[in-house]
């Protein structure tokens, strides 16, 4: 479904990805887990078309198709979705507002009819149920106020009505406590199923303990390190990143 | 000396000022004749400002003023078609509605509803006859003339405008509208519209005021509005500006408050080559409370220029100033608040706010925020934003499959909207959203 050829990507001058490999197949989970500033948020930008990166070699391809030349909104209504790290607050747009129009976008891409205002309806409180999610704060200004759990919770309630074939969880458990964590996890393990994919982005082992990966990649200054499966975010967890730091270190010298 | 004699613009207005007056009615000429003869004595003292006087920096009207006093042509009447004014402006709102062309009252095309005890809407020139008593403590005492030559411009030339008189305690249930057309489709043309609009004691009542041009003549509106808002009172007031490229407008709204009183003023500038509107509120009483909302889109190499005043005379009052501007092509927006607080106006609330979205690198923005304050116990807070659309907002929505200019129409609605929700009328601020949405290609299901 996804392949990422020895992917280089740049902020300004400075170099962040480094040559990553990665293929996801339909049906698996991927952890990408690593220290803070390993590039963990730029591969998840990246592959989302965020612009503040400059992609310097390397391939991506999304079932076939070039990843890299679409345009942010193609690359969403090829089924790629992005849970942002930081959801950003839109005063005047509500989650309704824009769903609507982007969930037909999607459709009409996949050869779709368009839903009408009752079809949409439905299928918006479909999906409410899945995060918990009040109808309330959909209709209010987005993210404006919302807690750390709303805001969460939103991002995963619009990738049940985009149906996504791959999501990209970009830190979705930070700033969240523990039931909100498994809110949020128990919508991403409802929408899994072995057409789609998921790659989950962590600092912690913790979500995995709710998401439960089938591989686990371990980001280290611009480069995937060490994989392997599960077992590896649990020996992070209790060993910390310094053993890997000084094994990757060790192996560039 | 000889400078200001030899300015062919003043030239041209003494020459036509002597035939004006001989085209009104002689009555009307014996009333006012002494304040119009002052006016234009005082518009010839002070000139036509110019790009020097701070005031007007950024905005030059001499240009637009040149050829405009051809008496002969100013003065013929329009073949406007009755039709058309019916057919456009606010349908289907039911309301009382007065239809000025270049000033003039057009009677077949107006409508008053509202019962006489609820409130008497009359051309002026009626007025002034049928309401002198009203017109002798107000005409010309709200907004003084003295000091501002296009005011005392609009004085000595002003031949007709709305007056509307909402008795004490009456709420009027039906909104005026007050349609300016500027024709430009025969000739060239400059008029002076005049309001005078006094609400009573716990009076209440919506006036729209909108401005359209017709043709491809430039046209010159100097439009000048008096309005007093008596104890108790509220006053909904809505001016939609939405003129042809060939139009120059000057607007200038004083509004007298009293104590208890309110006044919600939303100025939405969409149209007009160049556009200068000044409104001065005194907040001159005991809790009362001024709320002024702006919003001006602006394209291609419009201008647009707010200058607000706001000042606080009497203690406990507030005022809230939001004006927010969309600019692109190479379209400059002005913006100038000025908030004064009397040394006797203590436990002053006022805040104002100026924000603009650049969509352009040819557009202009300047914005200047002017508070004096003489009180030292008073809650003021003002700030200005400029700049380009944030992009983390549309990468959002572009992340969730809306193309860009899907996204980016989206986020200026919200923008605009803000202004638009200001409005205190359900069905007005409904027509207005339709038509900022269509300039700004949003398409709201």
């Amino acid at each position: 479904m996804l392949s990422i050829q020895n992917l280089k990507a740049n902020i300004g001058e400075k170099e962040i990805l480094k040559g990553i490999n990665l293929e996801v197949k339909p049906g698996e989970v991927h952890a990408i887990m690593g220290p803070n500033g390993s590039g963990k948020s730029t591969l998840a930008s990246v592959l989302a078309g965020r612009a503040d990166y400059e992609v310097m070699d390397g391939t991506v391809t999304f079932n076939g198709k070039d990843l890299l030349d679409m345009d942010p909104e193609v690359r969403a209504r090829e089924g790629i979705f992005l849970a942002f790290q930081y959801p950003v607050e839109i005063p005047g747009v509500s989650t309704t507002n824009f769903m609507k129009t982007a969930v037909n976008e999607v459709r009409k891409h996949r050869g779709q009819e368009p839903l009408d205002a009752l079809g949409f309806l439905t299928l918006m409180k479909e999906k409410m149920k899945l995060v918990e999610i009040s109808q309330s704060l959909l209709s209010r200004s987005l993210n404006e106020g919302f807690s750390g759990g709303e805001k969460k919770r939103n991002e995963v309630f619009q990738m049940a009505m985009l149906e996504p074939q791959l999501s990209i969880l970009d830190e979705t458990d930070s700033g969240l406590d523990i039931d909100a964590l498994r809110i949020v996890a128990h919508g991403v393990n409802t929408l899994r199923n072995e057409n789609n994919a998921t790659i989950v982005v962590t600092h912690y082992q913790r979500l995995l303990d709710y998401i439960v990966p089938d591989f686990v990649h371990v980001l280290y200054n611009g480069r995937i390190v060490k994989s392997g499966t599960k077992e590896l975010a649990l020996e992070l967890e209790e060993k910390g990143y310094d053993w890997i730091k000084a094994e990757a270190d060790a192996a560039t010298v | 000396m000889t400078e200001k004699l030899a300015n062919p613009i003043s030239e041209a207005v003494i020459a036509n000022f002597h035939a004006f007056e001989q085209s009104l009615g002689a009555d009307t000429v014996a009333i006012h004749h002494h304040t119009r003869k002052e006016a234009l004595n005082h518009f010839l003292r002070l000139g036509v400002p110019t790009t020097k006087n701070e005031e007007w920096r950024y905005t030059n009207i001499a240009p637009s003023l040149k050829g405009k006093f051809d008496f002969a042509k100013t003065s013929k009447s329009s073949n406007l078609d009755p039709e058309f004014l019916t057919s456009t402006l606010f349908e289907g709102i039911e309301a009382n509605i007065i239809v000025l062309v270049n000033g003039k009252y057009l009677p077949y095309s107006s409508t008053v509803l509202s019962p006489i005890h609820e409130v008497e809407i009359l051309a002026l020139d009626r007025a002034i006859e049928k309401r002198s008593a009203i017109l002798d403590t107000y005409y010309t005492k709200v907004a003084p003339y003295n000091n501002n030559a296009l005011n005392a411009l609009n004085t000595a030339f002003a031949e007709q405008g709305a007056f509307i008189y909402v008795p004490e305690g009456k709420e009027v249930e039906l909104p005026i509208f007050i349609h300016h057309i500027a024709d430009g489709t025969s000739d060239s043309t400059i008029c002076h519209p005049r309001n005078l609009i006094v609400l009573g004691k716990n009076a209440k009542v919506t006036i729209v005021e909108t401005y359209s041009s017709l043709g491809e003549n430039s046209v010159f509106t100097n439009a000048l509005s008096e309005v007093v808002v008596s104890e108790g009172a509220h006053l909904e007031y809505v001016k939609m500006q939405a003129e042809k490229g060939n139009a120059t407008q000057v607007n200038f709204t004083q509004i007298n408050h009293a104590g208890n009183s309110t006044s919600n003023t939303t100025t939405i500038t969409v149209g007009g080559k160049l556009v200068r509107n000044n409104l001065h509120i005194a907040v001159d009483g005991e809790f009362a409370e001024a709320n002024l909302n702006g919003l001006y889109w602006l394209n291609a190499d419009r201008l647009v220029d707010n200058h607000t005043l706001v000042d606080h005379i009497q203690p406990n009052s507030q005022s809230n100033e939001l004006y927010k501007g969309i600019v692109s092509d190479k379209g400059t927006a002005v913006f100038n608040g000025k908030i004064f607080v009397k040394a006797e106006a203590q436990k002053t609330n006022a805040f104002q706010s100026n924000r603009n979205i650049l969509l352009s690198p040819d557009g202009t923005v300047n914005t200047k925020p002017q508070l004096e304050i003489f009180a030292d116990d008073v809650r003021c807070t003002h700030g200005c934003t400029t700049g380009a659309m944030d992009n983390e907002p549309m990468f959002y929505l572009r992340s969730r499959g809306l193309d860009e200019n899907t996204a980016r129409a989206m986020l200026l609605h919200a923008f605009a909207q803000e202004v638009v929700e200001k409005i205190n009328h359900d069905s007005i601020k409904q027509f207005i959203a339709r038509q900022i949405d269509s300039l700004l290609g949003f398409e709201n299901e």
